[in-house]
């Protein structure tokens, strides 16, 4: 992925969660989630597209037009039946890959010194 | 937020969609930027930098969206399927008769296919069981002046075996009956003679134990191996059997071995009727001598080695032997044929023409069916109009059409494998034994998936031609409400005409095909065969072991037999004989006294050899013509007597009176025989086969250990069976009977096949001849509705009914003689085709070929006859009043 240093499945999570409360554009789905990771993830803003073609093509999410507050037109993407059982089901196994790795990192400082 | 959702994509091309998506995020990125404070360019400039490469996330998302929306049409066209299916079963359920009709008239054609498909694949597709059956071959000795072919002689076998170069394998085997004599009940049984070879060349393994090693071959080694079948009916699958002994022929043989079950052993002779069990080949008189011709040869080709090839290394193999003895070689060759086909061809070609007898029966109903949708198609032409009015694409409505009668041939193929299911068991229970696997016979995936191409064909078939004569509506007028008199009817109307000449054609095909084969059943039916086959019983047993060591023992055997036989009440004449009219037998080169005195030694006539005992032709019901029949000082060697039939007589003497003439079989000595009766001649190779030259000879000129009792009855001879079983058991308790028919049934088992196929076709040929009347029916209704304006117009002025009927009539005739004429060519065709199946009927017969049109004419007039009468029927004030 063009200019990406977080991974792939991260970033389909993220969005993921970010339409768990409504249709959103683009954008709207980038400025959510630097805003939740305070820029600790520094992703390159266009990233987010072929992500959500991807996701589109899926199945997880669907497109519709519509207009801005502002009068634009822009795509909104919402989740769909599929993408709500995607986020549920990739939720937990991040929650469990991440007690995972946790517990090795606080063993294992002990067992590796000399 | 204000939202006119617009779902999927806004342009056409998804590429243009994901660009003013970016364009919108940077605007807005922009805006965000400008609020912050930035002046508009660093804006911009910021904003594209945060973004990355435009052009390569560009790219990436149009390949997702692309492929997302090709599956997304895929979606769509299943979707426009199922709504065209949907629109096709409510427009069919509206004219429900016709619908069920048609899928009826269907049902039967597909059927029929898939039934006999599913007898082919049995009987002929499916490869032998055994591994690399392709590897397989027979090897006949055949002569190539007289193309006579047969099995080889042992010595010469053992030569092929050594000095060929494209066979991996080869064993030799006799065919023959063994007794076993262990148990209750005494039973004869078939069984093989075999070389251990034998085994190689199948590459089968036993179940149980082993087969014959190789230095068990001609070692008198008193082993025995036992078919599958044989060892749970009579043992019981006694696992422990291995290594016990059995009594065989009389004596004890170890069993060595079980095959597995299902296991046959393939030979051209005997089909269903396989080999039981096993013995290793035996030395005796005959396996040393090279002019011994009795043993069948199995080979198996090396890997990748075409047949042809190893006729080729065989030819000159066979040459060789020729040079080298030309005694017993002169005109012997070796012949390679394919396992498969000596075994399956003949049955394969045969149910193949039933096959294409069904499959021009289908063309026909699919004649039906296209006229039917056509004239379906006239009463739709406003339906058809307004669709096309309301922009559906001709292309569209040739779909929707196509749809229709897709769905209509599926419902058929439906119904097809219903009846194709149930019309198995019909066939499986009057096809003839001679025929081979049929007990294999099932529908199965293959055939089903048979079934279904074939129901999609045919739907494109009888749906092509009126969908797209459909789609070509002419729209202004359709639309005005004329209805059949358009352009449009016009062209539908000659489309009818073209698929009635078509049926015609193909049914005179059939009709033709059928009536050849009839006559040839007749005539077969009709031709004398030489014996007696109402009153005859016959039982077959052999005398061996070591009771019947000496000839002497079997003849003493007879000599109490016979005269218990002929004592039997319902008995009326009494005897016994080396081999049975029909069945093949024995045969040798005969020399007379003239052809020794002047002749080349090799020059012999052909001449069968059968070995009788007691009143055998009287008991046959074969007429003595000349002379009298043997008597037993015939067996004196000093002056021996023999019986010649008219065949024989006719060959070695043209123009003298045999009775008295002299003749030997060989000339090396010259073993003499005195003509002392002429008798009637019998078919001795089959029905079909005409009677060869015959010599019979006293049981004790040539006493024989594999015997066939014939009895005449007074009443019905199956009533004899037990008494006849009885008698011999009341000579010696231990010799069991087998092989009991009747010589009728010999001959229904030979006329099975016949019987088999032209019953099929002739079935299909009659299925033809109704279709076809419906054809015309159907046409001609259509002539007399179009015409009811102008029919009316000529009854008012005085016209008669039979000149009415005359209009119509011409009309049907002109349409039949059409089909005929184009149908001649066809039949000439078909005739090449089953040459070979016709018997005493050429296949170019104008008198047969006259009836088939005759019938097709009657076929044609018969289906405008109802019409016709609708015609004369009209009145003329409603005629008038019609449009």
């Amino acid at each position: 992925m063009a200019g990406s240093n977080i991974y792939t499945g991260t970033l389909d999570l993220l969005i993921l969660q970010t339409l768990k409360w409504g249709p959103k554009h683009g954008y709207a789905i980038g400025r959510w989630i630097s805003e939740r990771t305070e820029g600790a993830y520094d992703l390159e803003e266009g990233v987010l597209y072929p992500a959500l073609h991807r996701l589109n093509k899926k199945g997880w999410v669907k497109g519709q037009w519509g207009e801005t507050d502002t009068g634009r037109r822009a795509r909104f993407y919402s989740l769909t039946k599929r993408g709500w059982k995607a986020l549920q089901r990739e939720t937990a196994r991040w929650e469990e890959h991440v007690g995972a790795v946790a517990a090795v990192l606080h063993h294992s400082g002990g067992e590796l010194s000399p | 937020m204000k939202r006119v959702f617009r779902t999927g994509d806004y342009h056409r091309d998804p590429g243009r969609d994901i660009s003013e998506e970016i364009d919108t995020h940077l605007d807005l990125k922009i805006e965000e930027l400008v609020a912050a404070g930035l002046p508009e360019e660093e804006a911009r400039a910021e904003a594209v930098r945060r973004f990355g490469n435009r052009a390569e996330i560009h790219a990436e998302a149009t390949g997702h969206a692309r492929k997302r929306e090709r599956r997304q049409s895929l979606f769509a066209s299943a979707e426009t399927l199922l709504q065209d299916g949907r629109y096709a079963l409510r427009t069919l359920s509206r004219a429900p008769g016709m619908t069920i009709l048609t899928i009826l008239i269907l049902a039967l054609g597909i059927g029929a296919n898939t039934a006999i498909f599913s007898v082919l694949q049995a009987v002929f597709l499916e490869p032998l069981p055994l591994p690399h059956p392709e590897e397989l071959t027979f090897i006949w000795n055949r002569n190539i002046r007289n193309g006579g072919r047969g099995p080889s002689s042992f010595p010469n076998y053992l030569d092929w075996r050594d000095q060929n170069a494209t066979f991996q394998a080869m064993g030799a085997f006799e065919g023959g009956n063994l007794n076993l004599t262990d148990g209750d009940e005494p039973i004869r049984i078939r069984a093989a003679m075999v070389t251990a070879s034998v085994f190689d060349v199948l590459a089968v393994q036993p179940a149980r134990g082993r087969v014959f090693l190789p230095e068990e071959d001609l070692s008198m080694t008193r082993a025995v191996i036992l078919s599958h079948q044989l060892w749970t009916e009579r043992y019981g699958g006694d696992p422990s059997l291995i290594g016990q002994t059995i009594q065989v022929d009389g004596g004890p043989r170890t069993v060595i071995g079980i095959m597995p079950q299902g296991f046959e052993h393939p030979t051209p002779w005997g089909m269903g009727d396989p080999y039981l069990a096993w013995i290793p080949l035996e030395e005796d008189q005959w396996i040393r001598n090279r002019n011994s011709f009795s043993y069948q040869v199995l080979a198996r080709l090396r890997p990748g080695v075409q047949v042809e090839t190893a006729q080729e290394d065989m030819n000159q193999l066979g040459a060789r032997l020729e040079e080298e003895f030309p005694d017993s070689n002169t005109d012997n060759r070796p012949w390679v044929v394919p396992l498969h086909s000596l075994l399956f061809g003949e049955a394969g070609f045969q149910i193949t023409v039933v096959l294409l007898a069904a499959a021009v029966v289908l063309l026909i109903a699919c004649g039906n069916v296209a006229a039917f949708l056509l004239s379906r198609a006239a009463s739709r032409q406003t339906e058809m109009a307004v669709r096309a009015a309301l922009g559906a694409g001709r292309r569209r409505i040739v779909r929707q059409l196509l749809t229709e009668s897709t769905v209509l041939a599926l419902g058929g193929g439906l119904g097809a494998i219903l009846l194709a299911r149930w019309s198995l068991d019909a066939l499986r229970s009057f096809i003839p034994p001679t025929i081979p696997r049929t007990g294999e016979i099932h529908l199965d995936g293959g055939a089903l998936l048979f079934a279904l191409l074939l129901s999609l064909l045919t739907g494109l078939i009888f749906g092509l031609a009126p969908a797209v004569s459909a789609s070509r509506t002419d729209l202004a007028g359709s639309l005005k409400g004329g209805v059949g008199l358009g352009g449009g009817g016009r062209r539908r109307w000659d489309l009818q005409h073209v698929f009635v000449v078509g049926q015609f054609a193909l049914g005179l095909i059939l009709a033709n095909t059928g009536l050849l084969l009839l006559q040839s059943y007749a005539s077969l039916q009709e031709t004398d065969q030489g014996f007696d086959g109402e009153h005859v019983l016959t039982l077959g047993l052999s005398l061996g072991g070591d009771r019947y060591d000496e000839s002497t023992e079997r003849q003493a055997f007879f000599q109490q037999l016979v005269p218990r036989l002929r004592s039997l009440p319902g008995v009326r004449d009494a005897g016994a004989t080396s081999k049975l009219p029909l069945m093949g037998g024995t045969n040798g080169p005969v020399f007379t006294d003239a052809m020794i005195a002047d002749r080349s030694p090799e020059d012999g006539i052909l001449t069968e050899v059968s070995a009788v005992e007691g009143a055998y032709f009287a008991a046959m019901g074969i007429p003595l013509l000349a002379g009298r029949t043997l008597a037993p000082d015939d067996d004196d060697p000093q002056n021996p007597g023999v019986v010649i039939n008219e065949a024989a007589a006719y060959r070695f003497w043209p123009d003298e009176d045999p009775l008295g003439r002299r003749f030997s079989f060989g000339n090396d000595p010259p073993q003499w025989l005195t003509v002392v009766g002429v008798v009637g001649d019998v078919r001795q190779w089959g029905p079909e086969i005409r009677p060869q030259p015959e010599a019979y000879l006293r049981y004790s000129q040539n006493p024989r250990t594999r015997m066939l009792i014939t009895l005449a009855s007074t009443g019905d001879p199956r009533d004899l069976i037990r008494p006849a079983r009885d008698a011999v058991l009341a000579v010696d308790p231990n010799q069991p009977v087998s092989e009991i028919r009747t010589m009728a049934e010999v001959l229904d088992s030979q006329l099975g096949g016949r019987e088999f196929y032209t019953l099929l076709i002739g079935l299909f040929s009659l299925l033809a001849l109704g279709l076809a009347a419906a054809g015309v029916y159907g046409v001609i209704s259509y002539f007399v509705a179009q015409r009811t304006r102008e029919l009316g117009i000529r009854v008012a002025v005085g016209a008669g009914h039979a000149r009415l009927m005359g209009l119509v009539f011409r009309r049907a005739f002109l349409l039949a003689i059409a089909g005929v004429a184009l149908g001649l060519v066809g039949a000439v065709v078909a005739t090449l085709v089953i040459s070979s199946l016709l018997y005493g009927v050429s296949p170019l017969d104008p008198p047969t070929l006259a009836g088939g049109v005759g019938l097709l004419l009657v076929v044609g007039l018969t289906g405008a006859l109802l019409p016709g009468l609708r015609a004369t029927r009209l009145s003329p004030v409603e005629a008038l009043r019609s449009e």
